[in-house]
């Protein structure tokens, strides 16, 4: 048997993306009851943010230039689009290295980050059509909304959520490639997660912080998985400001591309000097 | 072909520390132990072989085999697979091997096992008519079809082990390691897997690099034999070889009614006495089975008597406890 020659060029490229795509898509779509008990948990958050907005409120129409529609609507979409964006990659990553089935991954004909994107993306499909769609249908029904008016809106926001997407993907590969240096990840997990839920915005609002913690938070790669998004959504970024909203998520998202990239290698280094 | 010369792959362990103040101590200002898990071998595989690469827990065996694949960089010496120094192009020599571990899985859990094929035949590239061409051999030679629709967290540890073997053979590797691919399996199952990497072997010329401890599996597919023991490469010679050097060597088993009884033997030496059994090894060029036998004519309290031939397995043993 002599070796196989690659197929070359884009179709074969995009064949690799999708094929592992699906391939988490129906994954995701094997364990329904993990579904529905989402489905349970995004509902009473979204429920639970109605009530406390409107008690923090207090009768109040407005809170730092904010209604306190557009707070609830911010916290309503921040619910929505949450289970869209991978927070524990550092378990499945540092399982597989515990395990040692890492070798099969760091041995294939594809980047190890491209997979994990691929496997990422098609949970968020899943994610979108199982639980994000179906979840601001039903939002519409309980919670006072306002929606953007204009298409335009609408568009730079699903261009800002897809930005998201990636920066949260990004952010989460960079800690999970911790895991080829710790043996316990649970530390490094949890302490992701409260850092990137706080500081992206996530359930309060950048405006709300003091301000020194504010221009902290907008200084970092967290603002761009939820507070860009979000506050296009609500109009708190205004349109003109979108373009430099969005070219923020860009350049995070490049950033922290190429600082993967790096630490991988470094981390690959690591696995194959010193072994598993 | 595989070149593998001076290779040498240690690894640098942190001592845990005994008791309390062990630990503690071992926290701040750790111990190093250097294992020395591949120590300076040398082999050239030809293309068309296949190899057993045999030694006991321990011996190195996976080691060398992610040396091979590219997992691990070595500590010094070169291997070189087709030409291509696997650790520094993962990718290239991703293209031209196929690995199957026993003990791990590359399949796609929650899935029918042909969904993990497809995203293996996309990941790497072989174009649709091949990759049919090559899954219709495959499945058809390992009698698959029954189950692969079925997710692969249904399948039985033998049906599951020839989904792996097909993952890795989708992309017409012409090089296929496995490691300990018969562990666990039952009889049937094995025989199959065996039968299917000569076929294999015969049919499309693959290079095949088998490590085991279970010595039948070897003796009976791999024309050429190595065992490795501590890092090192203790015997490198072909099946018919080892069988001929060491298969001179007979065991006499000798059972007692009651207790083991003093015997005079005229050639030959007691190797081992265990409950009423007698272990006496002899030289079938020095003295015949028969004679021996005729030697302990006079006592009366022998129960049974068998004839031990010598196998691999014996012969593996034997280099085992003199390297011990």
């Amino acid at each position: 048997m002599s070796a196989i020659s690659p197929v070359p060029g884009f179709q074969s490229d995009f064949n690799v993306a999708w094929s592992l795509i699906r391939a988490s898509l129906k994954e995701k779509l094997v364990y329904r009851f993990d579904l529905i008990i989402g489905l349970l948990r995004t509902f009473i958050l979204i429920i639970v943010f109605r009530y406390l907005w409107l008690a923090l409120y207090g009768g109040r129409e407005m809170f730092a230039g904010v209604s306190v529609t557009q707070a609830i609507t911010y916290a309503t979409i921040s619910m929505v689009i949450g289970p869209l964006y991978p927070n524990s990659l550092i378990l499945d990553v540092g399982g597989r290295i515990r395990t040692g089935n890492i070798l099969f991954d760091i041995t294939r004909p594809l980047y190890y980050g491209n997979l994990l994107l691929f496997q990422m993306s098609g949970q968020f499909l899943a994610t979108l059509v199982t639980s994000t769609l179906p979840m601001f249908v039903l939002a519409l029904f309980f919670v006072e909304l306002s929606l953007p008016a204009s298409p335009l809106i609408w568009l730079a926001f699903g261009v800002s959520l897809l930005l998201g997407f990636m920066v949260a993907f990004l952010v989460d590969y960079l800690t999970s490639l911790a895991g080829f240096w710790l043996t316990e990840t649970w530390g490094i997990f949890f302490a992701k997660w409260s850092i990137s839920d706080v500081l992206s915005g996530k359930y309060l609002p950048l405006w709300i912080f003091p301000p020194l913690l504010r221009q902290f938070a907008l200084l970092l790669p967290f603002r761009g998985m939820s507070y860009s998004p979000l506050a296009i959504f609500i109009g708190q970024v205004t349109p003109d400001q979108i373009p430099l909203e969005l070219g923020l998520q860009v350049f995070w998202i490049v950033a922290l591309a190429l600082l993967g990239n790096i630490l991988y290698r470094a981390a690959v280094k690591k696995l194959a000097v010193q072994g598993g | 072909m595989i070149e593998v010369s001076r290779l040498i792959k240690y690894f640098r362990v942190t001592q845990p520390g005994q008791g309390f103040g062990g630990k503690l101590k071992a926290l701040f200002a750790p111990e190093y132990r250097t294992i020395k898990a591949v120590d300076d071998i040398s082999y050239t595989i030809q293309d068309g072989e296949i190899v057993g690469y045999l030694g006991p827990n321990g011996a190195g065996k996976s080691t060398t085999i992610k040396l091979l694949t590219g997992v691990l960089v070595p500590t010094s010496g070169a291997v070189l697979v087709h030409g291509v120094v696997p650790y520094r192009d993962r990718k290239a020599n991703a293209y031209r091997i196929g690995v199957v571990y026993g003990q791990r899985s590359q399949l796609w859990w929650d899935l029918p096992l042909v969904d993990s094929f497809e995203i293996l035949g996309a990941m790497y590239k072989v174009p649709a008519q091949r990759y049919r061409q090559n899954l219709d051999f495959l499945v058809d030679l390992l009698q698959m079809e029954s189950f692969l629709n079925q997710s692969v967290r249904r399948l039985s540890l033998g049906q599951r082990m020839k989904g792996d073997i097909v993952a890795a053979l989708l992309h017409e590797p012409p090089i296929l390691y496995l490691d300990e691919p018969t562990i666990g399996l039952d009889i049937v199952a094995k025989n199959r897997i065996l039968q299917f990497l000569q076929q294999l072997n015969r049919e499309k010329g693959t290079t095949i690099l088998l490590t085991t401890h279970n010595l039948s599996d070897v003796e009976r597919i791999c024309p050429r034999i190595m065992i490795i023991d501590q890092g090192k490469v203790v015997l490198d010679d072909s099946r018919s070889e080892i069988l001929n050097h060491f298969g001179r060597m007979k065991q006499l088993v000798v059972e007692f009614e009651n207790e083991v009884e003093p015997v005079d033997l005229p050639a030959g030496r007691v190797v081992k006495e265990e409950d009423n059994k007698l272990f006496i090894e002899f030289d079938r060029e020095q003295i015949s089975a028969f004679d021996l036998i005729l030697s302990l004519k006079e006592h009366k309290g022998i129960a049974d008597i068998s004839i031990k031939e010598e196998n691999i397995e014996t012969i593996v043993t034997k280099i085992y406890e003199k390297g011990a």
